[in-house]
């Protein structure tokens, strides 16, 4: 059987590979208007000429040197799995710096085919690219592509096929790079032809050139391979950079990018690339960020941009979110009907209906917010905020790569810690890194988005925008103040500087805002009826056995029969007297269980913060997963009912009940924004730290610093309102 | 009965939960950025996947 063709699609970040992936492939992958969605490789394939293709969808880099992990990702594919052909998609808007990682294919000579994409948007922008004088000049075949709408799809992948049948091996290009450089390579060829393992993978000059540039793997691995070797070659490498740095002031890897540009530039000289504009006009999207992203203006629009998300949320979901809680009270009242009393009955309405059901019920709103984000994300601006964040970071010891992980783990309320936590990959600092995995789960995910709004609509419901605002900004604040806490203690040390790329904006299409809602979507409802269904059956179990004593149960009867005698039969004071009485078993019950006991254990401690004890059970659940905690409270105040098929909703249940005021719901939010990640997200922690010992300290950090804080809220708030 | 019926679907999602746990844990990879808490995207396909691939023409 003939082995597929593979394919790597490799490329500067923000250049179109992706959107390339999913059209050649079928996928859906995320495609993220920003750099550094993409940070692991993905894998499809697709037919093309009865030909099987193997796709694979390499991380964004700006060069194959080891500077961050997803060039090294990304270089680590190409040398070591081969693909027949590495497709480079070059964004024809940004011809040149998007040429700087042709260039260095062309030096490690992999068979390359530039895939030029977006030569709408050069069109636009008044640039015309004769790609046929550029394939000649580079040597390569060149095929103007619009991967958005597949133009030209078919025509690459003939070129690919061609390529890939051809008998010639391509041959790494010859750069200069000045005479320092050239000569100190020339000087360093006797030692290189040394290192024969290298030589067997990579070209003999580019070794030289990455042990110039300092490429951090290339001198382990000649290190590795003949010490006496590097040694003398790493002595060369410092010897000329001191003597750049004496007479130039600038460091070989600087030279050696000034020839690479020097090149690109005698490359598109004269005929390749006419510009219709003038060569400084500035395009559309730099005009609108001369605005949104100005010292002043810009952290106000944004303000503005995030208080117009959430109000747009609020207002518009509520209709959605009543019709949901009517069907799952008609549901309750089906199965009222339907079953006998009895614990099947029980496990319906208190651990599924009001369970799961209760975290159904928000399915609007987290729908309204993910449209608002997907908007926002695919317009471009969610770049900016980062942009603008940057700024701020460094002031707290993070990183400005560090901008990512917390916005996609919830900067606009509604995203998730896990993928955050991925994102902190891109980070070289170790100490930096570890800042940055322990503070994004404080962010406000998804999962905590129905527990806010839960708490804000019952006691703050006039003002749910703003409260949902001020929670957004109170997560930030506290972020960012723990990781300068963490970087002035624990993870002390400098914050390396960072530069980032800013997008053009672009229209979201109707398709894929509906897509990248739909999705988000379908995410948090699969989860609410796998996970979080099996958890409230487990808690609903958990707060209803193991039931109450034969003594005890005799001891409710006797008062009921003592309540009858002293009552007359049928008369008012009989009836408040027995619903008393069931009301005080129904809630002696829940407290004998085994949920409840652990849940008044806890109390003794979370009273300080006025978390009592029905409060407790849901934030221990909560740990599973956020959403739990909605589901728990749910089964908690049902079970705790006279009446547990009542179709009271559990907003309406928490308002009714005299423990809860608008200070305790204060303090209970505080807590749950900042207590200890979701399991799946400590595991991550774990995982991407390298141990877990971080995991347990991003659990007891969190908890510990968000229990001092709820107690603060509680304390003060009585003090001032109660 | 009912409380057969009840120990059947408690146990259900006891196994249901386990058998997720025990993913989390043994998985030797962390999920890809197309993952989030509830699990990953259907579409996404991590690189160790050597199953073949359902065929797509572009």
């Amino acid at each position: 059987m003939k082995t597929a063709l593979t394919i790597a699609l490799a490329g500067n970040p923000n250049a179109g590979k992706t959107t390339l992936f999913n059209h050649l492939t079928g996928a859906r992958q995320h495609v993220g208007n920003y750099p550094g969605v993409t940070v692991e490789q993905k894998e499809g394939c697709c037919l093309h000429k009865s030909k099987g293709l193997r796709v694979v969808d390499l991380p964004g880099t700006y060069s194959l040197t080891a500077y961050s992990v997803e060039e090294l990702v990304a270089r680590d594919f190409i040398i070591n799995e081969k693909p027949d052909v590495v497709v480079d998609v070059v964004d024809a808007s940004n011809l040149e710096r998007n040429l700087y990682l042709s260039c260095q294919f062309l030096e490690l000579g992999v068979p390359l085919i530039i895939a030029l994409n977006m030569v709408d948007v050069a069109e636009k922008r008044g640039l015309a690219i004769n790609t046929e004088e550029l394939g000649q000049r580079l040597g390569v075949t060149v095929v103007p592509i619009i991967a958005r709408t597949g133009k030209g799809v078919d025509e690459l992948l003939d070129a690919v096929l061609r390529l890939s049948e051809a008998t010639t091996t391509p041959q790494p290009a010859f750069l200069r790079y000045g005479s320092d450089v050239d000569e100190t390579l020339a000087d360093m060829r006797e030692d290189l032809e040394l290192l024969d393992e290298l030589r067997a993978i990579y070209p003999q000059r580019w070794l030289g050139v990455k042990l110039l540039e300092n490429d951090e793997q290339i001198v382990q691995k000649a290190q590795a391979t003949s010490p006496e070797a590097a040694k003398r070659l790493l002595a060369r490498c410092d010897e000329v950079a001191n003597h750049l740095q004496h007479t130039l002031g600038i460091y070989p890897e600087a030279m050696i990018a000034d020839h690479r540009y020097g090149y690109i530039k005698s490359v598109m000289h004269k005929g390749v690339v006419t510009r219709k504009f003038v060569g400084d006009r500035l395009y559309t999207s730099d005009r609108i960020d001369k605005v949104v992203t100005h010292r002043l203006l810009g952290p106000l629009i944004m303000a503005l941009v995030l208080f117009a998300l959430y109000t747009f949320t609020f207002s518009y979901s509520t209709v959605m979110v009543d019709w949901l809680a009517s069907f799952f009270s008609l549901i309750n009242t089906t199965i009222d009907g339907l079953l006998p009393d009895g614990p099947v009955k029980s496990m319906l309405i208190s651990g599924v209906v009001d369970g799961m059901g209760g975290v159904m019920g928000f399915v609007p709103i987290i729908m309204f917010m993910f449209f608002g984000i997907a908007v926002l994300e695919d317009s471009g601006y969610l770049a900016r905020v980062a942009f603008m964040m940057d700024r701020i970071f460094h002031f707290f010891g993070l990183h400005g790569s560090s901008v990512m992980p917390f916005i996609v783990s919830g900067g606009i309320a509604g995203g998730c810690a896990v993928p955050g936590v991925m994102a902190t990959r891109t980070l070289r600092s170790p100490k930096e890194r570890l800042a940055t995995l322990l503070t994004v789960p404080f962010m406000n995910c998804g999962a905590k988005l129905p527990v806010l709004t839960l708490l804000i609509g019952t006691f703050f419901s006039a003002h749910q925008a703003r409260y949902m605002f001020l929670a957004t900004l109170l997560a930030w604040i506290v972020a960012l103040c723990a990781a300068k806490l963490l970087r002035m203690t624990v993870l002390r040390g400098e914050s390396t500087p960072f530069v980032m790329e800013l997008p053009p904006y672009r229209f979201p299409t109707i398709k894929g805002l509906f897509i990248h809602t739909w999705e988000r979507t379908w995410q948090y409802m699969k989860k609410a009826g796998t996970v979080i269904l099996g958890i409230s059956i487990l808690i609903w179990a958990m707060m209803t056995y193991p039931g109450l004593s034969d003594q005890d149960l005799a001891h409710f009867d006797a008062a009921r029969q003592q309540a009858e005698k002293t009552y007359t039969s049928g008369s008012e004071e009989l009836n408040q007297a027995l619903g008393k009485i069931d009301a005080d078993q129904a809630l002696m019950r829940l407290k004998h269980s085994y949920g409840g006991r652990i849940g008044v254990a806890f109390e003794q401690f979370s009273q300080y913060a006025g978390i009592d004890w029905r409060t407790n059970i849901a934030l221990i659940g909560g740990f599973a997963a956020k959403e739990v905690i909605i589901s728990t409270l749910g089964t908690a105040y049902s079970l705790g009912e006279v009446d547990s098929d009542d179709s009271t909703s559990l907003s309406d249940r928490l308002a009714k009940d005299s423990s809860w005021n608008p200070v305790k719901a204060l303090a209970v939010m505080v807590f749950i924004m900042f207590y200890a990640p979701c399991f799946v997200t400590v595991v991550c922690i774990a995982k991407e730290a390298g141990s877990w010992k971080w995991a347990a300290f991003s659990m007891a950090f969190n908890t510990f610093f968000a229990f001092i804080m709820a107690v603060g809220v509680y304390q003060l708030g009585a003090l001032i309102y109660l | 009965m009912q409380q057969i019926i009840v120990v059947v679907i408690v146990a259900g999602a006891i196994f249901f939960l386990g058998r997720r746990l025990y993913k989390t844990f043994s998985s030797g990879q962390t999920p890809g950025c197309g993952c989030g808490c509830s699990g990953c995207l259907d579409q996404t396909q991590s690189k160790s996947l050597k199953s073949p691939f359902p065929m797509h023409r572009p």
